[in-house]
């Protein structure tokens, strides 16, 4: 394995990040050129906090599963 | 009456499926293709209307209805068997593409029943092909796999034969129209479509089957099966409130496993679990432009995760591993495959320009014109949620993040092409939506184009993904247990054979003496007559 891939390395991920963050704020700032100001930033909210949400609760089965230690693996 | 109108489409793969197994090289290879795309070539040409009717009993048989519904998945059906009998036609086994067009026959044999009677014949059918197609992989664990399926699946037809004798008894009719949930006939005809389309709590088959079965048996099982039993809910189930909870359901459902999954094809299916959730919520709801959105995303789903699995399948083969802790760094000598699974995952995203996109804003406008507002959020977190599994952790984690080191090329000419088909056919779709709309059961009046929807789309997918990165370190791929209900199955079955044994020897000790056997068969057959007299 390989960690110094392109796709892994922590600068390259902070940029990715960065760029993202702008692209976002335009998506942000789109909504409110084209007169939406009663949603403005409800989507994205929404969208971050689901992401977030399920994943966590997804995290928390995860870690409960990896807990009760039982030998049935069938993937 | 010209030769075409003899030929049903599904009896016609069906009938295809004999001659593979003897066929070889090329030829077989062109059989395989072909015979799906007659089917097609059938279907289009067939006008609205009901064919090939057949008197069984007392009751007229109708073999073949075209109408809206029934065309559009169809249509579908076979296009999607012609591109993955393209994929699977050079590697597979012989035993293997016989079983997916007897899968593939009996799918489009249930879409075109116009009768009980006819949909139930297509349905065992279908049973038996699935469970052949996963038993091809000729491995003890496929085999297994295998026969549990079947056992499941002929419980189900068991459970639709009684509810199809039920409804027959008390309207006298054996037509396959929209019915409600309002006697225990109907709850158990709903409940025999609902195992088929991988409804919890026994969603568990499908992610079995998909990682037991080969790769070429999973791409066929995960575009027809459950999609097959979704147009049965639609024809028969539409606005069933019921349905909307179960949808909601599995929609998490599906998510929180796929996001537990390491398997690649386990995860798919749970992805397709959740996806199917959209279609019953859509089904659910009931309304025209519900029900325009629960056919275009079933439709929709066939594409998609047909796609979905053949990515899957190419880096299988060429890597040799299945688990996502095992891959990564693939883009550089897989660009291809990379290309088209980030099609397949921005589609279900439903970013603009997919045909997901296409399909989820009629749901959209759908539960925006019903009012359903919390429900409208609940499903926009859904389709958020999607990054977690097929969206966008399926791709990240194999086609790029860590470099696993592995440089296999892209698959072979024919994987390649019926790959680059079926992503063409996603951004069509998304691109000339009108192409879907025309051929939906009702007029579509929403615009997917429009700046706030286009607006509200790219925010959906952007922060979810903004999201996806912020606990990237938390949703890492590693290897764990991973439970669902069949551990529960597994476990009580042998807890019953005791007893079952134990009863199991008591009728035969008991039916060994003349007298009781002569009276159990009385006591029996008057059980059916009193059963028979309640349901007519």
């Amino acid at each position: 394995v390989n960690d110094q891939h392109v796709f892994y390395r922590a600068k390259t991920l902070y940029i990715l990040r960065l760029a993202g963050a702008v692209i976002l704020l335009i998506l942000l700032l789109a909504e409110w050129y084209f007169g939406l100001p009663a949603m403005f930033g409800m989507h994205a909210a929404l969208a971050l906090l689901a992401s977030v949400i399920l994943a966590l609760i997804a995290t928390a089965v995860g870690h409960l599963y990896d807990r009760a230690q039982s030998a049935y693996v069938d993937d | 009456m010209s030769m075409t109108e003899f030929l049903h489409p599904g009896l016609l793969l069906i009938a295809a499926a004999l001659p593979v197994l003897w066929l070889g090289g090329w030829v077989r290879s062109l059989w395989v293709i072909a015979m799906p795309l007659a089917a097609l070539c059938l279907i289009w040409q067939w006008p609205q209307g009901h064919y090939l009717h057949l008197q069984y009993v007392d009751y007229e048989l109708s073999l073949l209805v075209i109408d809206h519904l029934s065309r559009i998945f169809a249509l579908v059906f076979a296009l999607f068997t012609a591109v993955a009998m393209l994929f699977c036609c050079r590697q597979a086994n012989r035993h293997e593409l016989a079983a997916a067009l007897l899968c593939s026959g009996s799918a489009l044999g249930i879409v075109l029943a116009g009768d009980l009677i006819t949909l139930f014949v297509f349905w065992e059918l279908l049973a038996l092909g699935g469970s052949l197609l996963i038993r091809a992989n000729h491995t003890p664990a496929a085999r297994g796999v295998g026969r549990r399926y079947l056992y499941l699946h002929l419980c189900g037809c068991a459970v639709l034969l009684a509810g199809i004798a039920g409804h027959t008894g008390t309207t006298g009719s054996i037509s396959f129209t929209d019915m409600a949930p309002d006697t225990a006939a109907h709850y158990l005809m709903l409940a025999g479509f609902l195992l088929t389309a991988a409804a919890v709590p026994l969603a568990f088959w499908l992610p079995a089957a998909c990682s037991r079965a080969t790769f070429n048996g999973a791409v066929v099982l995960s575009g027809l099966v459950t999609q097959t039993a979704l147009y049965t809910l639609l024809r028969g189930f539409p606005g069933t409130e019921l349905l909307i909870v179960l949808g909601l359901i599995m929609i998490v459902y599906g998510i929180v496993y796929a996001v537990l999954a390491d398997a690649l094809r386990r995860l798919l299916a749970y992805s397709l679990v959740s996806q199917v959730g959209f279609v019953l919520v859509a089904t659910g709801i009931g309304t025209e432009s519900a029900l325009n959105a629960a056919v275009a995303m079933g439709v929709m789903l066939t594409l998609i995760m047909g796609l979905m699995f053949m990515t899957a399948a190419a880096v299988a083969d060429g890597t040799g591993r299945q688990r996502l802790s095992e891959l990564g760094g693939l883009y550089q000598s897989m660009p291809l495959t990379t290309g088209c699974a980030i099609i397949g995952a921005v589609s279900l995203l439903a970013v603009p320009l997919t045909g997901g996109h296409a399909s989820r804003v009629l749901l959209d406008e759908a539960v925006r014109a019903g009012t359903f507002t919390t429900l409208g959020w609940f499903l926009y977190a859904g389709t958020a949620g999607a990054v977690l599994h097929a969206g966008f952790r399926y791709p990240w984690f194999t086609f790029y993040h860590r470099d696993s080191g592995l440089r296999p090329s892209d698959p072979p000419w024919n994987m390649r092409l019926a790959m680059l088909l079926l992503a063409w056919l996603c951004i069509l779709i998304g691109m000339a939506p009108c192409q879907l709309y025309a051929h939906l059961p009702y007029a579509v009046a929403c615009e997917p184009y429009d700046p706030a929807v286009i607006l509200a789309a790219l925010q959906r997918a952007g922060f979810a993904i903004l999201g996806f990165f912020m606990l990237l370190r938390w949703l890492e791929p590693r290897r764990r247990v991973l439970l669902d209900v069949d551990w529960l199955i597994q476990r009580l079955v042998p807890m019953l054979r005791p007893p079952l044994s134990w009863l199991a020897a008591c009728f035969t000790a008991c039916f060994a003496r003349e007298a009781v056997r002569e009276a159990a068969l009385i006591a029996g057959l008057l059980l059916l007559l009193l059963l028979c007299l309640y349901w007519f």
